[in-house]
């Protein structure tokens, strides 16, 4: 007999439908599965036969093929390994399925014991099944179904066993659809486990003021500083002071985590995602790659910080292959068995030391260092990457009596409502353009937004010849400006602005 | 082989035949011989064919008697299997493959038939 289930399979972030064809006949008895599958899924035999026998089914021992529709296309993964179950035990007449199921889509893995294990990816595969046939009914992994049930278009069905399946199908079991929790999606009393607060930092009040800048506009910031001045600790407080995750940020980020296989236990991202590559991580790690493309570092930091800690260390080749993405805010991977497009929105922090032994410039320590390693360890840092990073700040180190200061810092709540209500402005400037950031002005805008009086545009051009600024340097030092003016809550740019922002250029100073 | 081995194994699958005609299989072939396999026993019940391969030991020093069946003695039995059932135009019949265990002591004496159905997908 002939059994066919529907069901749903991922390349990237895109899902395709599969169809599972099981067929029993007569001959020599073997199990064979086609439709181009890959390792995991020619396992499934296996799996599939030990669940359904430790199930209370039987396995005939005739001869079985099951097919994956559309059968050019690769099939890898395990979460095959349900709805070939339900088609086999629909061919060999031990399980009927009722009418208004004949349509739904099964999809898990299964344990040898007939228990059905969770998989990654759930909700981008849910969303796909959501996109193109609404209201369907997904049967999904006891473990999966909150994360399936995120998206409301599709009615989420719990599957914990195989036995449990077939007698809700046989009518003598419930198996209750999962309402969706209803998510608050306001994330804004975080607890900002893992990272900093920033009233744990103490002194650093210009690399502080940076950090606010580069919160408040999405600028990407680079940290020079000798080592132990508080580099770490600054990046890592970045995602305590922006803005809590939007609905649909979070929504985005849990996709990603999803297909990476990093949700751990949880089923929604409630946090901006922080992520901080070692240097000696590979290019492919960084931007995604691997022959069924997973998302890298860039991808896993959507919305939020990506944080290159050492920065100089890492090899030229791998900075470079940054460029691109920073640009067009996505990347895309090609591979054999296809392209992927993968997103990579993030705010970019940098940290270095200042010359080889790190100490230059330290008005404690000596630095070793001749002038042609300075100037080869700083050659490293220049190029078309530094040209994207808007704030160059110096991080010193911090002094004894700031160590011990009775002094309170602010905490990050506080400093964070002052960038929300920067965003909130820049949210309604840039309304209906397609961005919500200064960092993200287009050029050509920059004369309606950044718009400089006589005498701002009189210091502007007073730094530029004495700096002999870059035109990209320039274009840099106006949004900045423009952020600066924003937390200040003013309408306009003045020369005190653009006096900040030039000072969040000390490369350029140097 | 010497002759004892010869007889040992020709008692066990005498042995076997017996003890699956009492389960109701009834008898076709015996030493089916083709170029490339062989089947010791082939049976019929119920409408199904059934192949089967007897493995006859006096001890489980050398492992159980199930356990010479490998992936190539699989091949051979596929094979013979395959060479019966297209000459007697049985293609499209309902088949099984069948082992069966001789345990025997020392001096030959049958002493145990176990019977393992369907032992190949």
């Amino acid at each position: 007999m002939l059994a066919k289930v529907n069901s749903v399979s991922l390349l990237g972030l895109e899902t395709f439908s599969v169809l599972v064809e099981a067929d029993i006949s007569n001959g020599l008895p073997a199990f064979d599965i086609v439709g181009l599958p890959d390792t995991a899924v020619r396992e499934s035999k296996e799996r599939v036969k030990a669940a359904l026998k430790n199930s209370g089914f039987h396995v005939p021992s005739r001869r079985i093929v099951v097919n994956l529709a559309p059968a050019d296309l690769r099939k890898d993964g395990t979460l095959f390994d349900l709805p070939i179950a339900v088609a086999l035990l629909v061919a060999t007449e031990q399980m009927v399925l009722p009418d208004e199921f004949v349509d739904s889509v099964f999809f898990g893995e299964l344990s040898l014991d007939g228990s059905v294990s969770p998989v990654n990816g759930v909700l981008p595969l849910v969303n796909g099944i959501g996109k193109t046939q609404k209201n369907s009914m997904v049967f999904v992994p006891y473990d999966n179904r909150r994360e399936a049930a995120l998206d409301e278009r599709v009615s989420v069905y719990p599957v914990k066993d195989l036995k449990s399946l077939a007698r809700f199908f046989q009518g003598e079991e419930q198996i209750i659809r999962e309402i969706p929790q209803k998510e608050s999606f306001d994330f804004s009393t975080g607890t900002f486990a893992g990272y900093v607060d920033m009233k744990d930092i103490k002194g650093q009040h210009s690399a502080k003021r940076a950090m606010e800048i580069a919160a408040a506009g999405g600028h990407n910031i680079l940290m020079i500083g000798v080592p132990g001045s508080g580099k770490t600790l600054l990046a890592r407080s970045l995602p305590t002071i922006l803005p809590p995750l939007t609905r649909d940020e979070a929504l985005e980020c849990t996709c990603i985590y999803s297909l990476a296989g990093e949700l751990g236990g949880d089923y929604l991202i409630k946090e901006r995602p922080f992520r901080a590559p070692h240097h000696t991580s590979s290019a492919v790690s960084l931007i995604g790659g691997g022959a069924y493309p997973k998302p890298g570092e860039i991808s896993m930091a959507y919305h939020g910080v990506l944080f290159l800690d050492e920065m100089v260390e890492f090899p030229k080749n791998v900075l470079q292959v940054l460029r691109q993405p920073l640009e067009d805010k996505v990347i895309h991977i090609s591979r054999a068995i296809g392209a992927f497009t993968f997103p990579a929105d993030f705010q970019l922090v940098g940290a270095c030391n200042p010359c080889p032994c790190g100490y230059r410039g330290d008005p404690e320590k000596q630095c070793h260092c001749s002038e042609s390693q300075v100037k080869r360890y700083q050659g490293k840092l220049s190029g078309p990457l530094l040209d994207r990073i808007d704030l160059h700040i110096e991080v010193n180190r911090v002094t004894f009596s700031e160590l011990h200061g009775e002094g309170k810092e602010e905490s990050s709540t506080v400093v964070r409502e002052r960038v929300m209500a920067a965003r909130a402005i820049q949210l309604k400037r840039y309304e209906d353009l397609g961005f919500s950031t200064n960092a993200a002005l287009d050029r050509r805008y920059l004369d309606t937004f950044c718009a400089l009086d006589s005498e701002s545009a009189h210091i502007m051009e007073k730094v530029f010849q004495k700096l002999h600024l870059s035109a990209r340097a320039h274009d840099r030092i106006l949004k900045v400006a423009r952020t600066i003016a924003d937390l200040n809550g003013d309408a306009d740019i003045s020369g005190t602005h653009i006096m900040e922002a030039v000072q969040y250029r000390s490369l350029d100073r140097s | 082989m010497g002759r004892y081995r010869k007889s040992l194994g020709e008692r066990g699958e005498h042995a076997a035949e017996k003890a699956l005609t009492q389960r109701g299989y009834r008898l076709l072939e015996r030493n089916y011989l083709v170029r490339g396999g062989e089947i010791d026993l082939i049976m019929e019940r119920s409408e199904e064919i059934v192949f089967v391969e007897v493995k006859t030991r006096t001890s489980d020093r050398f492992g159980s008697p199930l356990e010479g069946i490998d992936a190539r003695k699989k091949e051979h039995l596929y094979h013979a299997a395959q060479v019966y059932l297209s000459k007697n135009h049985l293609e499209h019949a309902a088949v099984s493959f069948c082992a069966v265990a001789v345990m025997a002591d020392t001096k030959g004496v049958i002493q145990d038939v176990e019977i393992f159905e369907n032992i190949f997908l």
